[in-house]
């Protein structure tokens, strides 16, 4: 009996340190390259790859070259063959969530190589979401006007001193093998102020103050009302 | 040349403007019903949300949107600037040219120009969405540059020349005294500058706009003036006509109607003339979309039909009554050179109360139509400021015609 | 008949003369202190007659109403606009409970509510360019704009326009549309329009009451509680950017913006003309406007024009700035200009 206890209790001990393992490595892990090949086991596949690279199409990632604004290129025009893990200009592949923010910016380097205006456009003007924050700022979405939400932002520390942050990296919002952006939904037509409510009394009342004046009016106007002034 | 006299002038206004046979009583009775009835309709619309709290009213109840800012108010604010502007006429005739039948009715005119003043400025008032911020504000804050802030000047200094003119002129005619030359020399010199200034003024608010094609045009003013010396003199003409009708032993000789009516006349012809020029100007090969746009409008009224039906009425009666005027018969007879003076009215009205104001914001700067038919709440209040206009056209003529057959027309005959 | 008891005119001689006493002893005192002091050039008396001692409190208050009459107007809205907002907040709490949520937001957006009157920055001279290859006419702008700006919902004020027009018509805005269904069209282009804060602005000029102005930093503001609501700045303005509140605006607490500036998006009174204001109180600190942060395909470039470094300038390098409807003469500080071209994705394509 109690050895089953002390078993369990081992074993959860194990377990424990075993979360706690990883969860250090994963912050380390973080702060380096190394992460993506330690933690994300992505390299366990692509070590065994062995693509060519002069292909345009892949069944394991659902790639499709044949298609969308980048279907003039191959795998190798970005990617390094064989293991198609690391890009070109010294840059790694990006995946979603887990990395540094500079590290994600780097992509943008190899986008730049055929984009090079739009990547100083891009560095140098505002793209996407560039934005203003507030220390201590939160954001705080309303859903207002004709049913359009927008954002507010909250700064519970005055509105003053706000700062502008660049926004993120390319292949966040384009995917590199089908790059153009759905467009986004169109919002309600505009509108003029709205229309004057009915006014029939004020017209039946106009008609009647200028019946109403016109009888004296007119009786003045006729021979009726003559009596020689003094 | 005491004070105490120049109060018993004012007091004589008022004792004769307030004293009457009851047919003047009724006729008074009828304006001030309308005035009331409009005031009322006012303070509904445009107080109600800001003085008295409440969550009704407002400008909203006109039909003017932000495509067309300004509707019927101002239309007839232009028209009754022109018949303001034209109220000098008689005066230059009487003085400049020494017309002794002029003389007799060159008060009629200040008359008319100071109630058609009132008008405007009443009209101004109706239209502003801040009235009473206006009235401390714009002399606290001028600013030169604008052309509202020039016109609020001519305006208010013209009205004050032509009280004084007929306060002056009550004031010798009612002691039987000529007027004195010291006098007339310089009111001439300051008002007749004025008369024609309050009109081009008027022009000039909207003239140098380069956001409205269609008033963008130096044609504008000019146009402006000739159709008031259309207007003014030939409302002066029927305002004689039924002086003469009501008022016993006021009688004025038949050369003042027919040079009266050439002036009116001649102005019309120069309108139409205008008329035309502009519609070669715009028609003939215009480079400017918008501007052409809004000349269709003006002229074939593809939105607004009553536009088109507006100018080309100013150009059949126009015409007619030039046409009329023609005829040698005529110019005999009181009654037909009356009759050719209300259609010239009537033709005036119709050039320069929408159709100056409407087409510039149909189509708009951004190239939306927006339609204009005014509410009836616009209309009442309209019809209410006309209303106190002519009670007090009607109030100061009768004290000013009194004065005037004290000096001219001594025991019932000529003197 | 008035009756004054007996004594109180008696006291009042006795306190009349204690107050003379008093004087007399202070005058002695004064004239001693002078006389043993000798030093004195003056006779301290005699300067107490022309001059008043003045408290520090009056001297910092006074110092700073001085500073800006405009931050003093500006605290005095926002204690208005809290007393009147919480008045509407206590009335959501009492219809939907205390403890519901929007009682609880309601509440927050008060406290948070503030009035700003930032003055312009100097040597600053801000400009706003717009892409036109870029804008694909979702209209997010308008409405982030009306969220922003605090606009009447109930008047249906907005301040931008976007504009669809033929590809072929060489942006003649006369045959434009409004009211289109579908985005993007190919042979369309999309041209959001409001205020171009120019230059030699036309509004500025007509305003009769000076109550429309430009401010050092190239934003043309109104003066709320200076406009008279002759909406001559209307008919003036080329570009049909000005709006009128045609009847008392409603933003209800929910959706009010806290942050406002005294020039820019406080709530408007009746009857009062209203424009965009670059979202002055966010980029008076720091910020860019609603529209620029809003706007999915970052169209929309907003910066300094005298900052070498700033967006607008590499627009003017790169592309070039164009204006709209130059004949008007008004120099306007809002540009559009012609970015890299790019096909919008057809339903074929994608």
């Amino acid at each position: 009996m109690t050895r089953t206890v002390c078993t369990v209790c081992f074993i959860m001990i194990l377990l424990v340190l075993t979360v706690a393992a990883i969860h250090v490595a994963y912050a380390e892990a973080q702060k380096t390259e190394e992460y993506y090949k330690t933690i994300y086991p992505c390299t366990n596949c692509h070590a065994t790859m062995q693509l060519t690279g002069d292909k345009k199409a892949s069944t394991f990632h659902n790639i499709d070259l044949t298609r969308g604004a980048h279907r003039g290129l191959y795998c190798l025009n970005c990617h390094k063959p064989p293991f198609m893990i690391e890009l070109k200009n010294d840059v790694f592949v990006y995946i979603p969530g887990y990395h540094d923010r500079s590290l994600v910016m780097e992509t943008n380097k190899l986008c730049a190589t055929c984009h090079p205006g739009t990547y100083e456009d891009y560095r140098l003007l505002v793209h996407g979401n560039k934005t203003y924050t507030c220390p201590d700022g939160d954001l705080l979405v309303v859903k207002g006007y004709k049913d359009v939400a927008y954002s507010f932002h909250i700064c519970p520390n005055g509105y003053k001193n706000l700062t502008t942050v660049p926004a993120r990296a390319c292949v966040e919002c384009h995917d590199p093998h089908d790059p153009v952006y759905p467009s986004p939904s169109l919002l309600p037509p505009p509108s003029e102020r709205p229309k004057p409510p009915s006014q029939d009394s004020i017209a039946i009342a106009n008609v009647l103050a200028v019946i109403g004046a016109l009888i004296p009016i007119g009786f003045a106007l006729t021979r009726f009302a003559t009596r020689a002034e003094k | 040349m005491s004070a105490s006299e120049w109060f018993e002038t004012i007091k004589y206004i008022i004792g004769w403007a307030l004293r009457g046979s009851r047919r003047y009583y009724l006729a008074a009775f009828g304006l001030l019903l309308l005035a009331v009835y409009g005031l009322y309709l006012w303070i509904f619309m445009q107080h109600a949300p800001i003085f008295l709290g409440s969550d009704k009213g407002g400008l909203i109840l006109t039909a003017m949107s932000d495509s067309v800012p300004w509707g019927i108010y101002i239309s007839f604010f232009v028209f009754w600037v022109g018949v303001a502007a034209a109220g000098i006429v008689f005066a230059i005739a009487a003085y400049v040219f020494n017309d002794k039948e002029f003389k007799k009715i060159a008060v009629l005119g200040e008359v008319q120009a100071i109630a058609a003043l009132i008008i405007v400025l009443l009209l101004i008032v109706v239209d502003m969405g801040r009235p009473i911020r206006a009235l401390f504000l714009m002399p606290r804050l001028p600013n030169l540059r604008s052309m509202l802030d020039w016109d609020f000047i001519v305006i208010t200094g013209y009205l004050l020349i032509n009280i004084i003119g007929m306060l002056v002129t009550v004031h010798y005619y009612r002691k039987d005294k000529p007027l004195p030359a010291k006098f007339i020399v310089p009111f001439m010199v300051i008002a007749a500058p004025f008369a024609i200034g309050i009109h081009t003024v008027t022009a000039f608010i909207s003239q140098a706009l380069t956001a409205r094609p269609i008033w963008n045009s130096p044609l504008l003013a000019p146009r402006y003036v000739a159709t008031a010396f259309a207007s003014g003199p030939a409302l002066l003409l029927i305002a004689l006509y039924l002086a003469e009708r009501y008022i016993e032993g006021f009688k004025v000789s038949i050369d003042v109607y027919r040079k009266t009516l050439y002036i009116s006349v001649i102005a019309t012809v120069v309108g139409l003339y205008f008329t035309l020029s502009e519609v070669q100007e715009i028609f003939w090969y215009t480079t400017e979309p918008s501007k052409l746009a809004q000349a269709k409008e003006l002229f074939l009224g593809l939105h607004v039909p009553y536009l088109a039906v507006l100018m080309w009425l100013w150009v059949g009666l126009g015409s007619a009554a030039v046409i009329a005027s023609l005829i040698p018969s005529t110019h005999n007879n009181k009654k037909a050179i009356v009759a050719i003076s209300a259609l010239i009215v009537v033709a005036v009205i119709a050039e320069k109360t929408f159709t100056i104001i409407i087409p510039a914001f149909i189509p708009s700067t951004l190239g939306e139509v927006r339609p204009y038919y005014p509410t009836p709440i616009e209309y009442g209040i309209t019809v209410g400021v006309h209303a106190l206009g002519l009670l007090i056209y009607l109030l100061l003529s009768k004290p000013a015609i009194k004065a005037v057959m004290t000096h001219y027309f001594k025991h019932g005959h000529e003197h | 008949m008035i009756v004054v008891p007996k004594g109180s005119l008696h006291n009042l001689s006795r306190s009349v003369d204690r107050k003379r006493r008093d004087l007399l002893k202070a005058i002695a005192v004064g004239a001693s202190v002078a006389g043993i002091s000798g030093v004195l050039v003056v006779d301290r008396d005699k300067l107490a007659k022309n001059l008043k001692r003045v408290s520090l409190e009056d001297l910092l208050r006074s110092t700073a109403e001085a500073e800006s009459p405009m931050e003093e107007r500006a605290k005095k809205k926002e204690a208005e606009l809290k007393k009147r907002y919480s008045a509407e907040a206590e009335n959501i709490c009492r219809e939907k409970g205390e403890d519901s949520e929007e009682c609880k937001l309601a509440r927050k957006k008060v406290e948070l509510i503030t009035v700003k009157a930032t003055a312009p920055r100097k040597g600053v001279k801000y400009a706003m360019a717009l892409d036109i290859n870029k804008c694909i006419g979702c209209r997010r702008c308008v409405y982030a704009c009306v969220m922003e700006n605090n606009q009447g919902r109930n008047l249906g004020i907005e301040w931008i326009r976007v504009l669809e027009i033929s590809r072929e018509e060489s942006l003649e805005l006369l045959g434009s549309n409004w009211y289109y269904e579908e985005i993007p069209k190919k042979d369309k282009v999309y041209v959001p329009i409001a205020c171009m804060h120019c230059e030699d602005p036309p509004c500025v000029m007509v305003c009769p009451v000076k109550a429309t102005y430009k401010e050092p930093d190239g934003i043309v503001v109104i003066d709320y509680d200076v406009c008279i609501g002759c909406r001559y700045c209307a008919v003036a303005c080329p570009y049909g950017a000005r709006r009128f509140n045609w009847a008392k605006p409603v933003v209800p607490i929910q959706e009010l913006n806290p942050n406002m500036h005294i020039l820019g998006n406080i709530p408007r009174q009746p009857h009062v003309i209203e424009k965009c204001t670059w979202c002055i109180q966010r980029v008076r600190d720091g910020g860019v406007p609603a529209c620029v942060e809003v706007c999915p395909v970052g169209a929309r470039v907003f910066g300094d024009l005298n900052d070498p470094e700033s967006p607008i300038r590499r627009i003017a390098e790169e592309y070039g700035l164009f204006v709209l409807k130059p004949e008007t003469g008004a120099k306007p500080k809002f540009f559009y200009f012609f970015g890299p071209a790019r096909t919008p994705p057809s339903k074929g394509e994608r």
